[in-house]
């Protein structure tokens, strides 16, 4: 994360520059926290707004134990738990759910879905596009097949090729970084 | 079971970084099982879903109204800093209005009830101690002929030239105990008000081409207006010399200095070889042999006499000096710096000095306790 301590400190003496700077740093990867929890787009939206203005109201107040980052997602997790019982009364939640662990899963799980996008950016086209479908959005392969005209085969093939152009680039950018990493301890 | 745990262990440390994509072990991982390929699919899958659920996000939308939410709270905040700001600024001002408003009730209230005017004594030319509440309208003659009666009541002490009154110089001395002040008019037709625990020595009758009074403590004097003699005021190392005019001399021998505050008209104030003239609204200080002039506000060297004592940016110390040679009390200070304080306020005299320490409390930050006729200053506690 590019965030530093500095823009955390810029927060709590009520610089909105620095206010600004976290929230575009982390109001994606939170929304995403709390997507996957409430499964709505407008109630994620409303937790992540929810949460910076907190923040803000509450920056000289700011107690952290972890750390900022983990401040952040607990905060996100907790909430996003609250709107779903609140919604959803008598609905079991997930064990995995209300796991305290799943918070740094979730942490580690942002840091990855980082990592791809450039991975995922250098499919070619094709092949990007029938993943997507066919992961992300979860279409049958047969739609897809029937969709651009193609077999159910090449879908297949398509889809491993995802696979595996992303294990390949995401080899390539984890070296990358160990060489970043290396640089910066010479 | 431990060998499922190792493996689960490879692909999270190749999901977090840890590992390299093709570390040649986790290969061979993906290899044993068409189970650990979905599982490390699934894993990439789900990061990509992220990344699609990124996509959804407004966060310009979100970002407008997290500012809109949040500058109105800072207005709030301002709004409500500012006042406290302004009221910590007002404080003061709003616990001296309050000081005055409160005061003003009683106003008008001099029904001598509290005061101790039957305590005040005359010493005669001869040394003979009279007790005023003993004088009447019949009033009692001194050795030069002239009659001293009481006017109206207790009100004023009067003397009357008789025909046979001689030119002898003899003089009276008039003594104000606590809780009292007394209203004198002198053989010229000199008004003055003494104050409490004051003392004025006096001509019963002017003779000679001045008229001369000796005072400790503090009185107004309304000199009656005759050019020709003028009206002399001695204290202890200071005079203040007048024609016609009013104005207040205070000079008691355990305050740290002297003062003539002038009213109206002229008087010319001298101090050893130093003489200085002071116009209306100005006072004269004498400390220590010097001799200082400044302006100031008159009003609580010109209005004691009534039924109030003003103050006005005073030290916390002389301030409590008139109000004990009013209420007759000894004064304290819990810590060193409390009397240095300055107020502006007024206190009634005629009413019970508990009240007035409840005022003071309520419009300071001072905490007054009095017991057996002492009273203890200290800091509120918080």
């Amino acid at each position: 994360m590019v965030l530093d301590m500095n823009d955390v400190e810029g927060l709590r003496q009520g610089d909105r520059s620095c206010f600004e700077n976290i929230f575009n740093e982390y109001s994606p990867d939170l929304y995403v926290v709390a997507y996957r929890i409430t499964g709505n787009k407008s109630m994620a939206e409303d937790i992540v707004q929810d949460f910076f203005v907190k923040l803000w109201v509450n920056r000289e107040k700011l107690s952290i134990y972890k750390s900022f980052r983990y401040y952040c997602f607990s905060a996100i997790h907790y909430a996003s738990l609250n709107a779903v019982r609140t919604k959803y009364r008598n609905t079991e939640l997930s064990e995995e759910l209300e796991d305290t662990f799943s918070i740094e899963r979730e942490m580690e799980q942002a840091e990855l879905s980082e990592k791809i996008r450039s991975a995922l950016d250098s499919l070619p086209e094709k092949c990007r596009i029938i993943f997507l479908e066919a992961c992300v959005e979860e279409h049958s392969y047969l739609e897809i097949a029937q969709k651009y005209d193609l077999s159910v085969n090449t879908v297949k093939v398509q889809v491993s090729k995802a696979y595996r152009i992303l294990r390949e680039k995401l080899t390539r950018e984890q070296l990358f970084i160990f060489f970043l990493i290396f640089l910066k301890s010479e | 079971m431990d060998e499922k745990r190792l493996n689960m262990d490879i692909l999270k440390e190749v999901l977090h970084g840890k590992r390299p994509h093709n570390d040649t072990l986790f290969l061979k991982w993906l290899d044993e099982s068409g189970e650990h390929q979905r599982l490390y699919e699934e894993a990439l899958t789900r990061a990509a879903r992220d990344l699609y659920i990124k996509e959804s996000f407004d966060r310009k939308g979100v970002w407008n109204k997290v500012l809109n939410e949040t500058s109105k709270h800072d207005r709030v905040r301002f709004m409500r800093r500012r006042f406290m700001r302004y009221a910590a600024v007002m404080l003061p001002f709003v616990a001296m209005v309050a000081w005055w408003l409160l005061n003003t009730g009683d106003a008008g209230q001099k029904v001598i009830v509290a005061a101790n005017e039957d305590n005040i004594v005359l010493y005669l030319s001869n040394g003979e101690k009279v007790n005023i509440s003993q004088l009447d309208t019949t009033g009692m003659l001194e050795s030069n002929g002239m009659k001293i009666v009481m006017n109206g009541g207790r009100d004023q002490i009067v003397y009357e030239n008789q025909n046979n009154t001689s030119d002898e110089l003899i003089y009276n001395t008039l003594s104000i105990p606590t809780r009292a002040e007394y209203c004198l008019t002198l053989g010229d037709g000199t008004k003055v008000w003494l104050a409490a625990t004051s003392k004025l020595r006096y001509p019963v009758h002017f003779v000679g081409d001045c008229r001369e009074v000796y005072l400790e403590g503090e009185a107004f004097f309304d000199v009656a207006r005759d050019t020709t003699k003028p009206f002399i005021v001695k204290c202890d190392d200071f005079s203040v010399k007048a024609l016609g005019t009013s104005f207040d001399v205070s000079c008691y021998d355990d305050d740290e200095y002297a003062l003539a505050t002038l009213a109206s008209g002229k008087i010319e104030v001298t101090l050893g070889e130093e003489k200085r003239i002071l116009t209306p609204g100005e006072q004269a200080m004498i400390r220590e042999k010097t001799l200082v002039v400044k302006e100031v506000n008159i009003l609580p060297y010109t209005s004691w006499m009534e039924d109030r004592l003003y103050f006005f940016n005073e030290k916390l110390e002389s301030i409590m000096k008139r109000i004990s040679r009013w209420y007759g009390m000894e004064v304290c200070y819990a810590h060193p710096g409390i009397q240095e304080l300055h107020f502006t306020g007024n206190v009634p005299k005629y009413t019970d000095i508990k009240k007035v320490f409840d005022m003071l409390e309520f419009a300071t930050h001072l905490d007054f306790s009095l017991e057996k006729g002492k009273v203890v200053i200290s800091q509120k506690k918080e």
